[in-house]
């Protein structure tokens, strides 16, 4: 009795001795030295468990030689069998007919066994079930064998248990402090003032999954033109890149649907469904092999508009953590929504780009109206003819730019206007309006060569014309702008299935091989186009996320010599129900 | 000789044109380096560079922190510097950037764009160039 007292004090002190411990592997070591003293016995393991693949890790040993394994498999051995089934166990004898099948050996010689889950039990998580619910979180396991026989007793384990329980404590709140302080890190990278919309969407992305160790994150974005939420990002190691494609294709959903990530749109909270929740999409959900998931969604709600501008979902494998923490939770939202304020930031700053150019045409529309006034009377008709036209260009310009800022900075519900468009007929309407810009380039207008086919010069399309437009300006401004000393500018049009294609060809300066994925990106601007031209570098993402909007894709398919870039817009656009799955 | 450096290839040429009938010699150039090149090889006949805030920085300022580009012009000038010493002409900022926020180590005068029609301006160099 005197004995097992003796052992409680020992005990007291030893979960004293982990508190005090200033990082994981001295508490493992605390931890270890004192379990084994405890029961005094000279072999033992701690292994902690990887979330992402279920490798039961050895982290701490003791002595440390001669020990075969690394890892142990999830379900296997003792410690594996003892850790999935979440409880303790005693092995008397590991040679017995009930364990020998189950015996991974360690240590040579080693005769029984005891194995003590790691686990934080009763602690908060978050389930759509109902509030205020527990739930334990398998950390590791503690593992100590004996070359005698019969070593272990029932006191022992008892003894072990609350010593890992205290124990598991401690390690959540050290990895919680680090979890913490590499997110802090990753916040403070998101926020420096040079990153673009894809490298701020990429550290998210990673903050989540290296640090946050969920599996999977799929990022959903609002296309409020087509009512719908549509997959953007996504990454995980359930989803192989190459199904990436395809599961964009389909994770398309009417935001009038009763699809999960619409819903969390509506209601702007964070959700943990039930795994049998029917908003998921049961099919897609099959397909890739994502029924096993537990999957968390967040609202991204711009704070100064409350706006939700899409969700992010985060998942893992239901097998290893069997929850969702609520701890996890608070960090994730805060995470998700410090990365919301910086991408509005960036757009903050597109904006400033853009309104810092719309100066250009107001003064140029100031100044020859100033001329015009002081000098009309003397001047020629063909001077009066050049400023006037100089003065609608400008115009024309203001509008693009003002299309441009309501784009990115209104967020706004804008529904699409719908009419017949023949669009053999809107390109030479666009490249007179913008002759002027042409003309102050002495550039040559015989340059501009447009090549339809004889079905695409007479079809009708059904689009919206006003962002259809929009593109082919911002593509025409742009061969402008970075034609050389020498404008050749080609456009060319086919049909092709449900599709009128659009080429565009210049001999401009082109786009840097490694900069062809970037171009795409709101904000980016290529060295060379730096160099020559000021600019906001949100033209070409603007027309890419125009052409989505009307259904359609902007490629860039050729770098230089000639520089291309393809436009594919649907002959019927498809919107709302009719684009999106319900 | 009254040089621009501006990027823009549309308005400044009504402030030359302007500057012009007032009988000034002006011309334009379009970026850092171009520029470089010209002011340091015509700095004797310089009498006065007017230039924007924000231009184009060329391969000599790629690699330097620009703020977002607001700070060409200011570099540019201390680039100028660094190959031809003090620099012997004045200067005129003359830009949309909000000169408020400006703080340049350069002693010259700030102009908003908005502010002067190209005949404004003109009159304002001239009478500067007189004094």
């Amino acid at each position: 009795m005197n004995q097992q007292n003796e052992k409680f004090q020992r005990l007291v002190e030893i979960i004293f001795e982990l508190t005090k411990a200033q990082d994981i592997n001295e508490l493992l070591s605390v931890l270890l030295q004192g379990a084994l003293e405890l029961v005094h016995a000279k072999n033992g393991t701690i292994s902690l468990l990887d979330y992402r693949d279920g490798k039961i890790n050895i982290a701490a040993y003791h002595p440390n030689y001669n020990l075969t394994l690394s890892y142990i498999e999830w379900g296997k051995g003792v410690i594996g069998h003892a850790l999935k089934n979440n409880k303790s166990c005693i092995v008397s004898d590991v040679s017995s007919p009930e364990w020998k099948n189950i015996y991974i050996q360690n240590w040579k010689g080693m005769k029984s066994e005891i194995a003590i889950p790691i686990v934080l039990k009763n602690i908060p998580i978050r389930s759509n079930a109902g509030t205020n619910k527990n739930g334990w979180k398998r950390i590791g396991i503690l593992n100590i064998e004996s070359e005698k026989e019969n070593f272990f007793l029932e006191k022992d384990l008892e003894l072990l248990e609350h010593l890992t329980l205290h124990a598991a404590i401690r390690i959540e709140n050290i990895e919680s402090d680090r979890k913490l302080e590499k997110l802090r890190e990753k916040e403070e990278e998101i926020a420096e003032g040079n990153k673009d919309y894809n490298q701020i969407i990429n550290l998210v992305i990673e903050g989540i999954i290296d640090i946050l160790k969920f599996d999977m994150v799929n990022i959903s974005l609002v296309n409020f033109e087509r009512n719908i939420i549509e997959t953007k990002h996504i990454k995980g190691k359930e989803l192989p890149s190459e199904k990436e494609h395809e599961f964009k294709s389909r994770a398309v959903h009417s935001l009038d649907s009763k699809d999960i990530q619409a819903d969390i749109v509506r209601k702007r909270k964070v959700e943990v469904p039930e795994y049998d929740d029917e908003r998921f999409d049961a099919e897609l959900a099959e397909d890739f092999g994502h029924e096993t998931l537990i999957r968390i969604f967040i609202p991204m709600i711009e704070a100064a508009k409350y706006i939700v501008i899409g969700t992010v979902e985060c998942s893992y494998k239901k097998e290893y953590r069997d929850f969702i923490y609520e701890r996890d939770v608070q960090i994730l939202e805060k995470f998700v929504n410090h990365a919301v304020q910086a991408l509005e930031k960036r757009k903050k700053y597109s904006i400033e780009m853009i309104v810092h150019e719309l100066h250009d045409p107001i003064l140029g529309i100031r100044n020859r109206a100033d001329k015009l006034l002081r000098q009309y009377k003397g001047m020629p008709e063909e001077k009066i003819y050049v400023c006037l036209e100089d003065m609608i260009s400008d115009c024309e310009l203001l509008f693009t730019q003002v299309r441009q800022l309501d784009m990115i900075g209104t967020n706004k519900t804008l529904s699409l206007s719908i009419q017949p468009v023949s669009v053999y007929k809107e390109i030479p309407r666009i490249l007179h309006k913008l002759r002027s810009l042409i003309r102050y380039r002495d550039f040559d207008k015989q340059n501009i060569d447009y090549l339809f086919s004889e079905e695409a010069k007479y079809i009708e399309i059904s689009t919206d014309r006003g962002k259809l437009i929009q593109i082919i300006d911002n593509l025409v401004m742009n061969s402008i702008k970075y034609s050389r000393n020498c404008f050749d500018f080609k456009i060319t049009g086919k049909v092709e299935q449900e599709f009128i294609k659009l080429n565009f060809q210049d001999n401009g300066m082109g786009v840097e091989e490694e900069e062809k994925e970037k171009v795409f990106q709101p904000g980016f601007r290529g060295l060379k186009a730096k160099q020559r031209e000021q600019g906001s570098g949100m033209g070409l993402s603007i027309s890419k996320d125009l052409a989505a909007k009307i259904g359609g894709d902007l490629v860039l398919v050729n770098c230089r010599n000639p520089t291309e870039f393809e436009l594919k817009i649907p002959i019927h656009i498809p919107i709302g129900e009719e684009g999106a799955r319900k | 000789m009254i040089v621009f450096i501006d990027d823009d290839r549309r308005y400044i040429q009504d402030y030359i044109e302007e500057l012009r009938s007032f009988g000034y010699d002006a011309l334009q150039q379009y970026n850092v380096d171009e520029a470089l090149d010209f002011v340091v090889k015509k700095q004797t006949e310089i009498k006065l560079v007017v230039l924007d805030m924000m231009i184009p920085s060329g391969e000599r300022l790629k690699d330097k922190d620009k703020d977002h580009g607001r700070r060409t012009g200011e570099l540019f000038l201390v680039e100028l510097e660094k190959v031809i010493g003090k620099i012997p002409f004045p200067c005129i900022f003359f830009t949309h950037v909000n000169i408020d926020h400006l703080n340049s180590k350069f002693n010259c005068q700030k102009l908003q764009k908005e502010e002067y029609t190209p005949y404004e301006l003109a009159k304002e160099i001239n009478e500067l160039m007189k004094a």
